[in-house]
C-alpha cells in the first residue's frame, strides 16, 4: 500500500501519554522520598525550605509539608536576624502567589498566604486586593478568594462601600453567587448601623433580589439572600416590618402565578405567612401540600413544618 | 507579469510550452470564493484515504487574490477597486458576449451604483518646534464626492511639490498641518466586501474546527449585540446577570424571556441532539426527521405554522417580541413569516452560541472573512493541491451530446488562459464564471442584491461597545423597508482612532437610497459644515472615507425538498458542477454555504465523510521506517505499565486525607486547622 497515509492510533496515542506520565509519577516520587528523608532527620533549615518547596510545586494539597514550612519560619524567628526573616517571608509570599495562580482552589495555599501575610511587617494589601480581584475575574465563585478577600478587606481598611458596589458588580455579572450575597450581607449591616437607613437599605435590597429571582426562580442563592433579608429586617427595633413583608407576599405571589410549579416562590411565600402569623392556617396548608408535592426529597421537612400548626 | 516560461521554474526542458507541467488532474476548481475554497479544503481527503499518485486538484482564480465576493481589503485596493468599476460602468453598453464560453470579465466583485466620499482636508494650525522637519503641507483638497480613476496619483505628486516648499523655511513656529490622508494608513485597514458574523456554535466553527484550518485563523468575539428599538440602541442581553441587571424590561418580561429561552433549549436537547456534528434539519430528509424528533416537537410545528405566533403564545411584550425575532434569530428577510423550524433553529443556535467564546454569541476573523476561505485553500495546498492565482480558463471542453447513444454532453477539460489544455474529472466553477449564452443555468439561481455602506470614522459610535454588531428593524430610521444590520469595528482591522463601520442590507433601490438615512443618523459627514455647537454634532463619529454601493450575488435556487442541490444536472455537461458564490445566507451563518460544498464533495467522492477529523500532522506517521520504531517504543511500554500503575495509588493514598479535610470544611468560614500531621 504504497503511499497510503498512516496515521497514529489512539491506542499508540494514549500509550505514549502513559508513558509521560509514568515519567513525572518517578519524578514525583523521588521529590517527596528526598523530602521526607530531610523532615525526618529534624533540622529545621534553608535546604529544608528548598525542598519542601519542589514538593509543593508538585503538589500544594501535601499539607505536612506546608506545617514543614511554618515550623521553619517559627524557628527562624528564634534564630535568625528579623530583617533575613522578612526577607524570606516576602520570598514566600511571591512563592505562594506562584501556586495560587496554579491552584485557585487549594486550602493549605490560601491559609498559607493569610499566616504569611500577618507575620510581614508591611504587607502590601492594595497588592493582594489586585490578587483577589483578578481571581474573581477568573472565576467569580471561588469562595477560598472571597474568604481571603474578607481578610484582607479587614487589615487593609478598605472602605466597605467600595467593597459594596463590588458585590454589585459581581452579583450583575452572575447572580447565582453564595459568596457574593454573603460578602453582601455582611456589609450592610456594618455600613448602615442606625435603624432607619438600615431599614430603608433593606428595603431598597428587597427591589433589588426581586430582579434576580424574576429572572430565575430556580436560583437558590437569592432566594438565601431574600431569607436573609426577612430574618434581618424584623430585627430592627420600631420600625414598620411587617408592611414590607406584605408586600413582599404580594409579588411573590405574582411570580406563582407566572410559576406554579416553583419550589423556592412558594416556600418562600410559606414561610413569609408564617412570620406574619396567618390567621387562616389553611392557605398555610395549601402550600406545605404543594411542596410535599414538587419537592418530595424534601418531604419529611414539610412534615416537621406543618406541625408548627397542627 | 512576465512571461510565464521565464520565471516558472519547474519547467526544466526550454522548449517545452506549457504553463503547468502536469495536464491531468482530478478536480479542477476554478474561483477561491466561499463554497469553491471549502469544496477544495475538503479535497484532502483524497489525498488522504486514497492512493492517487499523479492525480491532483488545481485551483484557479482570475483574480490575483483569494476568495471572490468573500475577499477582505485594503483601503486602497478598495478605493481603487470602487473606481476602476465606475470607470468600467460606462464601457458596459460594449459589452458584447464572447466566443468563449467562459467568461472573465464578471469575476472580480462586481459593485455598482458606487459613490464614495472623502472628507475634504482641512488646515489645521499646529505650533512646531523651529527644528521640526514633519512632513507639513498647505495643500488645500477639493470635494472629490465622486472620485475618477488616476485623480489620487496626481494628488500625492502635488502633495510633495508642497511638502519641499515648506521644508525650506524649517525656523517658522507656527505651520499649517494638513490632517493626515487616510490613504497613508490604508493598508492598516482591512474592509469586507460582505461582512457576517460566525456563530461560535455554528457548523462553519465545528468545520473550522474538525479540519484544523483554525490554527490560520485568530479570532475575536465581538463585545456587544445591538438592536435598535424606541428610537434608541438597546443592549440586547447575552447572560442571565444581564437580563436581571436590565432596566428596560420589567419583572413579568424578565421571568417570560428566561422562559422562552428554557422553552428553546429544551426544544432544541430533545429535537437536534448531534447539533456538533453539523446536522441541520435541512440536511436530514423528511423521513429521518420522523424518526428523531419527539412527539412534542411535532405537536408544537403542527400547532404552530409560523415561528411568530409560537412568540406569541408566550404572552411577551411588544418590546421583548421585538428583542426575539431581530435581535435574537437574525434572519434578515421577512422575519414575520419565517417557519417555526427555522425560529427555533436560529435562535436555538444564538442561545446555544451565547458564552462559548464571550459575551455574545458571534466570532469574526482578526483579519477579515477574506481569511476563511484561503485557510481552506491553505489546507488543500498543504496536502498537495496546485494554485494559481490570477489565472483562469479561456474555454471549457466538452463532448457533444450523442442522441442515438442517449449521452448527453461530457467534461473533458479546460484551456487556460495560458492556451494549455488541462483535463480533469470534475470542473467546479460559479455561474458568474460561465458565459450566459453557452449555458442556460440563469434560472437555477438567485441573485439578490444587497445595499452597502462602508464607513471610517474618528470615533466609535456614542454608548455603543467598539466592537459590535446592531440590527435596525423596518422601518426604523428613515422608513427604512429592510433590516440593516451594522457591524462596528475597532482596533484589530483599522489603525488607532479610527473606527470602521460597515452597513448591509437587502437592496430595495441603490445603496445610497436604502441606507444614507441610517448612515446619518449615527454619522454626520462634516463637523464643521453641520451648525456649529450643536450638541448633535459633537456627539457623532464623523466619516473620514465612505463609499455606497451595490453588489449582487448568487444563490442555488432551492427546491420545495429543502436546499438539496442537484439542480444543474442535465442542463450541464456531465462532470461539471456550479455552485454559488455568496459568501452571506438568509442566516447569519454559514450553513447552507456548507451543505452546499458537502453536497458536492460527496457528489465526487461519494463514501467519503466530510466533516471527519483531518489528523493532526504530528500525528501522521511519514514513511515506512517510523512504523517500526513506535512498534518498538509500544512493547516497551506496555511492559512498563502495570508496575508503574501501583506507584500512582500509593501517591494517591498520600492526599487522600487533604481531600477528607477538604470536604468537611466550611465554605464560608476558612480553615482553621493549623497542624494536622
Amino acid at each position: 500500500m504504497h503511499g497510503v497515509l498512516k496515521v497514529k492510533t489512539t491506542e499508540e496515542k494514549a500509550r505514549e501519554l502513559k508513558v509521560k506520565e509514568l515519567l513525572k509519577i518517578k519524578e514525583y516520587k523521588e521529590v517527596v522520598s528526598k523530602f521526607q528523608e530531610h523532615k525526618s532527620v529534624g533540622v529545621l533549615d534553608q535546604i529544608g525550605l528548598d525542598i519542601s518547596k519542589t514538593v509543593l510545586e508538585w503538589n500544594p494539597e501535601y499539607y505536612t509539608v506546608w506545617n514543614y514550612r511554618r515550623d521553619i519560619f517559627n524557628h527562624f524567628d528564634n534564630t535568625l536576624e528579623k530583617e533575613k526573616v522578612q526577607e524570606l517571608l516576602t520570598k514566600e509570599m511571591k512563592f505562594i502567589e506562584e501556586c495560587i495562580q496554579r491552584f485557585t482552589k487549594s486550602y493549605w495555599v490560601w491559609f498559607h498566604r493569610k499566616w504569611v501575610s500577618v507575620r510581614l511587617e508591611k504587607c502590601d494589601w492594595a497588592r493582594e486586593l489586585k490578587l483577589c480581584y483578578k481571581l474573581l475575574d477568573l472565576d467569580l465563585r471561588n469562595f477560598h478568594c472571597w474568604s481571603y478577600r474578607r481578610f484582607v478587606e479587614e487589615r487593609s481598611g478598605m472602605p466597605m462601600e467600595k467593597e459594596f458596589g463590588y458585590t454589585t458588580e459581581k452579583i450583575e455579572q452572575n447572580f447565582s453567587n453564595y459568596s457574593a450575597w454573603h460578602q453582601r450581607s455582611s456589609l450592610i449591616p456594618q455600613m448602615y448601623p442606625q435603624p432607619e437607613q438600615l431599614f430603608e437599605k433593606l428595603k431598597e435590597e428587597f427591589e433589588w433580589v426581586r430582579n434576580a429571582v424574576f429572572t430565575e426562580p430556580k436560583d437558590q442563592s437569592c432566594w438565601i439572600y431574600h431569607k436573609w433579608l426577612v430574618g434581618t429586617i424584623k430585627k430592627i427595633p420600631n420600625c414598620n416590618y411587617k408592611d414590607v413583608l406584605l408586600s413582599e407576599v404580594d409579588e411573590i405571589n405574582g411570580l406563582i402565578e407566572i410559576e406554579p410549579d416553583c419550589k423556592w416562590p412558594i416556600y418562600t411565600l410559606l414561610t413569609l405567612k408564617m412570620e406574619l402569623g396567618v390567621q387562616d392556617k389553611s392557605e398555610l396548608q395549601e402550600l406545605v401540600d404543594k411542596l410535599k408535592t414538587i419537592d418530595r426529597e424534601r418531604i419529611n421537612y414539610y412534615l416537621s413544618l406543618e406541625k408548627q400548626w397542627q | 507579469m512576465e512571461d510565464d516560461s521565464d520565471y516558472n521554474p519547474r519547467i526544466q526542458d526550454p522548449t517545452r510550452l506549457n504553463w503547468l507541467d502536469k495536464d491531468n488532474y482530478d478536480v479542477i476548481v476554478l474561483g477561491t470564493g466561499f463554497v469553491e475554497s471549502l469544496i477544495a479544503g475538503y479535497f484532502v481527503y483524497l489525498y488522504l484515504s486514497l492512493s492517487r499518485a499523479g492525480k491532483n486538484v488545481l485551483h484557479l482564480d482570475k483574480n490575483d487574490y483569494y476568495g471572490g465576493y468573500a475577499s477582505s481589503f485594503t483601503l486602497n485596493q478598495l478605493d481603487k477597486l470602487l473606481t476602476k468599476a465606475n470607470e468600467e460602468k460606462k464601457e458596459e453598453e460594449d459589452l458584447v458576449a464572447t466566443v468563449h464560453n467562459i467568461n472573465n470579465d464578471t469575476v472580480a466583485p462586481q459593485f455598482k451604483n458606487i459613490k464614495v466620499y472623502k472628507k475634504e482636508k482641512k488646515q489645521v494650525v499646529v505650533v512646531t518646534p523651529p527644528t521640526t522637519t514633519t512632513t507639513t503641507t498647505t495643500t488645500t483638497q477639493d470635494n472629490d464626492i465622486e472620485k475618477k480613476e488616476g485623480e489620487e496619483d496626481v494628488k500625492q505628486q502635488e502633495e510633495t511639490k508642497q511638502e519641499v516648499v515648506v521644508e525650506e523655511k524649517p525656523k517658522q513656529e507656527e505651520q499649517l498641518e494638513e490632517e493626515e490622508d487616510i490613504f497613508k494608513k490604508g493598508r492598516q485597514y482591512i474592509i469586507d466586501i460582505t461582512p457576517s458574523l460566525i456563530y461560535s456554535r455554528g457548523p462553519l466553527v465545528s468545520l473550522l474546527i474538525s479540519s484544523m484550518t483554525s490554527k490560520y485563523l485568530d479570532f475575536k468575539c465581538p463585545e456587544q449585540n445591538y438592536l435598535f428599538l424606541k428610537d434608541a440602541i438597546q443592549k440586547i442581553p447575552s447572560t442571565k446577570g444581564s437580563i436581571f441587571k436590565d432596566s428596560i424590561f420589567s419583572l413579568k418580561d424578565k421571568r417570560s424571556i428566561m422562559k422562552f429561552i428554557d422553552s428553546i433549549k429544551s426544544i432544541r436537547e430533545e429535537n437536534e441532539p448531534k447539533q456538533e456534528e453539523g446536522e441541520s434539519q435541512q440536511q436530514q430528509d423528511d423521513e429521518s426527521k420522523e424518526k428523531k424528533t419527539g412527539g412534542e416537537y411535532e405537536e408544537l410545528k403542527r400547532k404552530y405554522g409560523k415561528f411568530i405566533e409560537y412568540i406569541d403564545s408566550f404572552a411577551l411584550s411588544q418590546h421583548v417580541k421585538l428583542f426575539i425575532l431581530y435581535g435574537l434569530s437574525l434572519i434578515h428577510q421577512d422575519i414575520e413569516n419565517i417557519t417555526f423550524e427555522q425560529g427555533i433553529q436560529s435562535v436555538g443556535l444564538y442561545i446555544s452560541s451565547l458564552l462559548v467564546y464571550g459575551p455574545t454569541p458571534f466570532l469574526v476573523p482578526f483579519y477579515g472573512y477574506g481569511e476563511i476561505p484561503q485557510a481552506f485553500c491553505r489546507l488543500c495546498a498543504v496536502f498537495g493541491g496546485t494554485y494559481v492565482l490570477d489565472r483562469s480558463a479561456k474555454d471549457i471542453l466538452f463532448t457533444e451530446p450523442n442522441d442515438s447513444n442517449n449521452q448527453t454532453s461530457k467534461y473533458r477539460g479546460i484551456t487556460c488562459t495560458e492556451g494549455q489544455t488541462i483535463t480533469s474529472t470534475h470542473f467546479i466553477t460559479t455561474p458568474r464564471y460561465l458565459n450566459p449564452s453557452s449555458f442556460s443555468i440563469s434560472n437555477q439561481f438567485i441573485t439578490k442584491t444587497y445595499s452597502r455602506a462602508i464607513c471610517i470614522v474618528d470615533k466609535i459610535i456614542e454608548g455603543t461597545e467598539s466592537y459590535s454588531f446592531l440590527t435596525i428593524p423596518p422601518g426604523s430610521i428613515g422608513g427604512n423597508k429592510q433590516t440593516i444590520n451594522m457591524n462596528q469595528m475597532d482596533k484589530l482591522c483599522v489603525p488607532m482612532e479610527k473606527t470602521l463601520i460597515h452597513f448591509t442590507t437587502l437592496a430595495t433601490g441603490t445603496a445610497e437610497e436604502d441606507l444614507k438615512s441610517v448612515v446619518e443618523h449615527f454619522l454626520q459627514y462634516d463637523s464643521t459644515a453641520t451648525t456649529t455647537d450643536s450638541k448633535d454634532s459633537k456627539k457623532k463619529p464623523t466619516i473620514l472615507w465612505s463609499a455606497y454601493f451595490n453588489i449582487d450575488l448568487d444563490y442555488v435556487k432551492e427546491s420545495d425538498s429543502g436546499s438539496t442541490f442537484d439542480n444543474t444536472t442535465g442542463l450541464l455537461p456531465e462532470g461539471m458542477i456550479i455552485c454559488s458564490d455568496a459568501p452571506i445566507s438568509s442566516t447569519i451563518d454559514y450553513q447552507s454555504q456548507i451543505s452546499q460544498a458537502k453536497f458536492i464533495f460527496e457528489k465526487i467522492c461519494p463514501g467519503q465523510t466530510f466533516l471527519e477529523r483531518v489528523p493532526d500532522a504530528e500525528d501522521i506517521i511519514w514513511g515506512g521506517e517510523d512504523t517500526t520504531t513506535s512498534t518498538t517504543t509500544t512493547t516497551t511500554t506496555a511492559n512498563e505499565t502495570e508496575p508503574t500503575t501501583t506507584a500512582t495509588t500509593t501517591n494517591e493514598n498520600e492526599t487522600t486525607p487533604t481531600a477528607a479535610t477538604t470536604t468537611t470544611t466550611n465554605n464560608e468560614n476558612p480553615t482553621t486547622e493549623e497542624h494536622q500531621s
